[in-house]
């Protein structure tokens, strides 16, 4: 918890939402209504949702329990063509997405935050119009609480059990089929 | 909160609910994979993880080899950067370094050009300083890139195509081994000798069938450090090539030169991995606590001709000791666990010596059938061109007709075509070729062009279709590669059995002569003689109404032993006393000894050479028990408390202990003027921590002390009593008794001036004078001088003689201690004690069944 606390990323948080951390937390006091975790949509990015999500789940899990955490899903592509352009979330938007624009569409892959502009940045993944979101629930207090120790607890033997069992190594991502 | 769900309806959001724990999975999965397949670790194939082989696919393809000029390494950063990989540029430069870094690799793929950083842990200069290119070897990791010989996607912004692999002519993963940290998991990769893995790989293409892991280790000995050093060979190296998992120990290599003033340790090879400037430092701070002395100087010599660090040491100590506890006790020895994980197919897999070896060969036969089709095909289209050439040539005339009376290039290759039944390719080339080419020369060479393409495809074809020449042709370019690059093994194998690193750390002592002090209240100290002389000899300084127990010559090589009143000894090596001046207190014994100093006092103390197990320590008690316990009953390896001399009865305490020879008489005082004297082996030898026997009839009386002599031995003894009356006698006037006989009265006293003894003495070597030191309980200390040796007869009642006034006791006499020499000869017979005095045994054992309870042992005894 004190090396927690001396992070200056875990501080800001807490300051932030000013409700406190930990026994402290009341979430009465919390200054928003939905906190969203927005991080690059790449492995990176990945890891840094598990690390942030773990952070609210073991010291201001009243905010979880509320449905007050939401995970920001960027969206993977942007078909275009002239001034016409549409997002697409996942693999089958993608697909309506051509149809729409119809021949002569060129794509774009987005892999990090980064690599869009604020408006784009906006009109995708802020604009509560537009955006997709994903609300994390606590389903089975059990599961979550084992999830969590096994991958974030200090034993790396269960760990990897959990790795050779969950991760899929043959399936590579090539991306090829989109140039 | 209400609010909240207002805005929610007027906006309908997006949003998906997920659990937690699914979420937490899916992300974590998606980091793992992406960490142990693309980070950190290496390819089992090419030996590479994708920041190394990025920048060597870069390096090749911006043509920074071997045989060009070196590059900026920003430069190289920056492409890599740039082109393949999206992360920061101080990795991908430590990565750079790394491969450059001959301390680190056993087979550099890089050369550097300027600083790159030092085993002793320096950074390398940052990259706008330094140059790279790759080294001659790392060209053949990238051999025939050009010819596809692996596959190739699309870099991370799908502009550029990358391999996903190397071709890797030489084992790159075993010669330069790998470290990496992943999630869950982690590799470490000895590098190894490439000579060796090389005849083992031509072993096992020889032998397809019957081959186990460990039968390769006929050929790979072991791992092969840049650094040199010795493996200590063992189960450990078996379990890395079996099971690709195993631990060995790994240490410096070094010699010892002896000089006429000084001896040198010579440390030329350290451990892999090992930072020498830790190493040095180490050793200095042995030196500088004094761990062991002997150490004068420890010195980094290294230069550009090698790794050097010479430890100076004094001649009085012996080198070997030294060597042995350095190796021991710092850095120069290390452990080393190789845990060989690398990616095969995508999924992470430990890897034995013959899963690599066979996963190596198959990524080479792919390689060069991949090549060999290349060039196939490569050759094919060069023939059919050639072949067209040779027969426009022989047809010239025809040719140059259908030519001329074309309309047009393409109408000309069609009539070509029509009436030579040339090919697409072969037309082209006839109707492009230029005029000089038909000379005489130019169609010969042709001819042989022919031959040689003939030849050719034949080859390459056989090298397609069939396993044996394909093989062959391995065999071929390993062995080129092993003749170009091969080197001698650095790192030595031994078997540790033949290593003796045992050492005695007496060994490692100054041995000189110093003086030792200790006190009743447990104040302890060793002067050098200097001091000693320079204070005139007299008595060490001690706090007042304190008590002298010892002081006396010692050597740094003995140690001493304290005996306490409750029963309780320790033991602390002469040279790990502290030193201070004679005339200083010394310091208190609980600096290191955790003991009670304010209840626990020193009664006795001696400094013995050697623990030895033939003769004994005799213990008396104020109760009257006594027990004798061979002196190597009391050796400890390590003393940081008390441990138990005697197990004592409640309200008893020690009053006293001698040394004996095994068949010496004992002489016990009684307090009130008896002695009783008979033979040590009325009692049988037992262990430290049993308690005694009786060992006199008490009449009102306690024990005050105990005095031993030897069968022949003849000697003065000065008895001194409480209210200041000495007497002296000698041994030969008491009788010898049985044990628990009745006591002889030495010294009556009046009932009107009761005298107690309280100390007694041996007087050896008196010369005219001899000074007593005591503590009184009103004056403190006092000094007698006594002077008059006469005997006194033993029936003489005690009187005042020394100047103690009325009303005052003396409580405390200095004593000198006692050294235990070597030299003392052993008259112990074992069977004196069992069976002489068989009936004292029997009374022994009964007389322990009914003796009172014993106060409660001590948890911390063992």
């Amino acid at each position: 918890m004190d090396r927690m606390l001396k992070n200056e990323e875990f501080a800001t948080i807490i300051n932030t939402i000013g409700a406190g951390v930990g026994s402290e937390f009341d979430i009465n006091d919390s200054r928003y209504g939905k906190i969203i975790i927005m991080t690059d949509a790449d492995t990176d990015g990945a890891h840094i949702q598990t690390l942030l999500l773990t952070f609210f789940y073991h010291y201001m899990r009243p905010l979880i329990s509320a449905g007050m955490i939401y995970v920001a899903v960027p969206p993977l592509y942007r078909v275009f063509k002239d001034d016409k352009e549409i997002y697409a979330w996942r693999d089958n938007d993608l697909e309506d997405a051509k149809a729409k624009i119809g021949r002569g569409y060129e794509i774009s892959r987005f892999k990090g935050l980064g690599e869009m502009d604020a408006s784009q940045l906006w009109e995708t993944t802020m604009n509560p119009k537009n955006r997709l979101l994903v609300r994390i629930r606590i389903d089975d207090p059990l599961l979550v609480e084992s999830r969590v120790a096994i991958l974030m607890g200090k034993d790396a033997s269960l760990r990897r059990k959990w790795v050779e069992e969950n991760v899929d190594f043959n399936e590579k991502d090539n991306f090829e089929d989109i140039k | 909160m209400a609010k909240k769900v207002i805005e929610d309806r007027i906006i309908k959001e997006n949003i998906a609910i997920e659990p937690l724990d699914d979420v937490m999975g899916d992300r974590y999965g998606i980091y793992a994979k992406y960490v142990i397949q693309d980070r950190a670790i290496p390819d089992a194939r090419d030996g590479l993880k994708p920041v190394q082989r990025r920048i060597i696919y870069s390096m090749w393809a911006n043509k920074n080899t071997s045989q060009y000029k070196t590059r900026k390494c920003a430069k190289i950063v920056g492409d890599v950067i740039g082109k393949y990989h999206p992360h920061g540029d101080t990795s991908v430069y430590e990565a750079l370094a790394r491969m450059s870094q001959d301390w680190k690799v056993r087979m550099p793929l890089i050369t550097f050009q300027g600083n790159n950083g030092s085993i002793d842990g320096d950074q390398p200069a940052a990259y706008r300083y330094t140059e790279a290119k790759l080294s001659e070897l790392a060209d053949e990791l990238v051999k025939d890139l050009n010819k596809n010989a692996v596959d190739k996607t699309l870099t991370y912004d799908d502009t550029e195509y990358e391999p996903i692999v190397l071709p890797s002519r030489f084992p790159n993963l075993y010669v330069n081994g790998a470290e990496g940290i992943a999630v869950a998991l982690a590799t470490e990769i000895p590098p190894h000798n490439l000579s060796e893995l090389i005849d083992a790989i031509i072993y096992r293409i020889n032998t397809p069938e019957g081959v186990e892991p460990l039968d390769l280790m006929k050929y790979v000995k072991g791992p092969d450090f840049p650094t040199g050093g010795i493996i200590l060979s063992g189960d450990g190296l078996k379990n890395i090539y079996a099971t690709g998992h195993g631990r060995i120990e790994i240490t410096a290599k070094a010699k010892i030169e002896e000089g006429d003033k000084l001896n040198k340790i010579v440390i030329t090879e350290i451990p892999y991995k090992a930072v020498k400037i830790n190493i040095v430092h180490e050793i200095d701070e042995i030196r500088h606590k004094r761990v062991i002395e002997g150490i004068l100087e420890v010195r980094d010599e290294s230069d550009r001709h090698g790794l050097k660090i010479v430890v100076d040491c004094k001649k009085t100590v012996n080198p070997e000791a030294i060597f042995n506890f350095l190796m021991e006790k710092t850095g120069l020895t290390t452990g080393y666990t190789a845990n060989i994980v690398a990616i095969i197919n995508g999924h992470p897999r430990t890897l034995n010596l013959l899963d690599y070896v066979d996963c190596y060969i198959d990524h080479q036969v792919q390689v060069i059938t991949r090549v060999s089709q290349y060039d196939l095909e490569k050759n094919k289209a060069r023939l059919e061109i050639v072949t067209g050439i040779i027969i426009a040539i022989s047809k010239l005339d025809d040719v140059i007709n259908i030519i001329r009376k074309s309309n047009d290039k393409a109408d000309a290759k069609e009539k070509l075509k029509a009436a030579f039944k040339f090919t697409d390719n072969q037309v082209e080339a006839i109707v492009m070729m230029p005029l000089y080419k038909l000379s005489h020369t130019d169609v010969n060479i042709l001819n042989e062009e022919k031959k040689n393409l003939d030849k050719e495809i034949i080859r390459l074809t056989k090298i397609v279709n069939d396993r044996k020449t394909l093989n062959k042709e391995l065999i071929k370019d390993l062995e080129n590669i092993k003749n170009k690059y091969g080197d001698e093994r650095r790192t030595a194998i031994r078997n540790p059995n033949r290593i003796n690193r045992e050492f005695d750390k007496r060994d490692l002592i100054n041995k000189e002569d110093v003086m030792v002090a200790l006190t009743r209240d447990g104040y302890i100290k060793r002067s050098s003689i200097k001091s000693f002389k320079s204070s005139d000899e007299s008595l060490p300084g001690i706090k007042l109404g304190d008590v002298l127990v010892y002081a006396n010559q010692a050597n740094t090589e003995d140690t001493l032993i304290a005996f306490t009143n409750k029963g309780n000894y320790i033991t602390m090596s002469v040279h790990e006393i502290p030193e201070t001046k004679w005339k200083d207190e010394g310091k208190q014994i609980n600096y290191k000894i955790n003991y009670n100093a304010q209840e626990e006092k020193i009664i006795r103390a001696f400094t013995v050479k050697h623990f030895r197990n033939d003769i004994f320590f005799i213990l008396a008690t104020k109760l009257g028990q006594i027990k004798r316990t061979f002196i190597s009953e009391y050796e400890l390896s390590k003393c940081f408390r008390t441990f138990t001399a005697m197990r004592l009865m409640s309200n008893d305490e020690l009053v006293d202990v001698s040394i004996s020879t095994g068949n010496d008489n004992i002489l016990l005082f009684l307090s009130n003027g008896e002695a009783s004297y008979y033979n040590e082996n009325a009692l049988t030898p037992i262990g430290a921590k049993a308690g005694g026997v009786k060992a006199v009839k008490l009449n009102k009386s306690y024990v005050v002390g105990l005095l031993t002599f030897a069968q022949d031995e003849k000697e003065k003894i000065l008895i001194i009593t409480d209210h200041g009356c000495y007497r002296i006698f000698d041994n030969l006037h008491i009788s010898l008794t049985k044990r628990l006989q009745k006591p002889s009265l030495i010294m009556p006293t009046f009932k009107g001036d009761p005298h107690k003894i309280m100390g007694v003495k041996k007087l050896i070597n008196i010369g005219e004078e001899i000074s007593i030191m005591a503590i009184t309980q009103l004056k403190g200390l006092l000094e007698f001088k006594i002077n008059d040796f006469h005997l006194t007869p033993l029936d003489k009642y005690a009187k005042a003689n020394l100047p103690v006034i009325k009303k005052d006791q003396i409580l405390y006499l200095y004593s000198h201690g006692e050294i235990v020499p070597d030299s003392l000869k052993s008259n112990y017979n074992p069977n004196n004690s069992n069976n002489n005095n068989n009936d004292i045994n029997k009374q022994n054992i009964e007389e322990n069944k009914k003796e009172e309870k014993f106060k409660q042992i001590s948890i911390f005894d063992e």
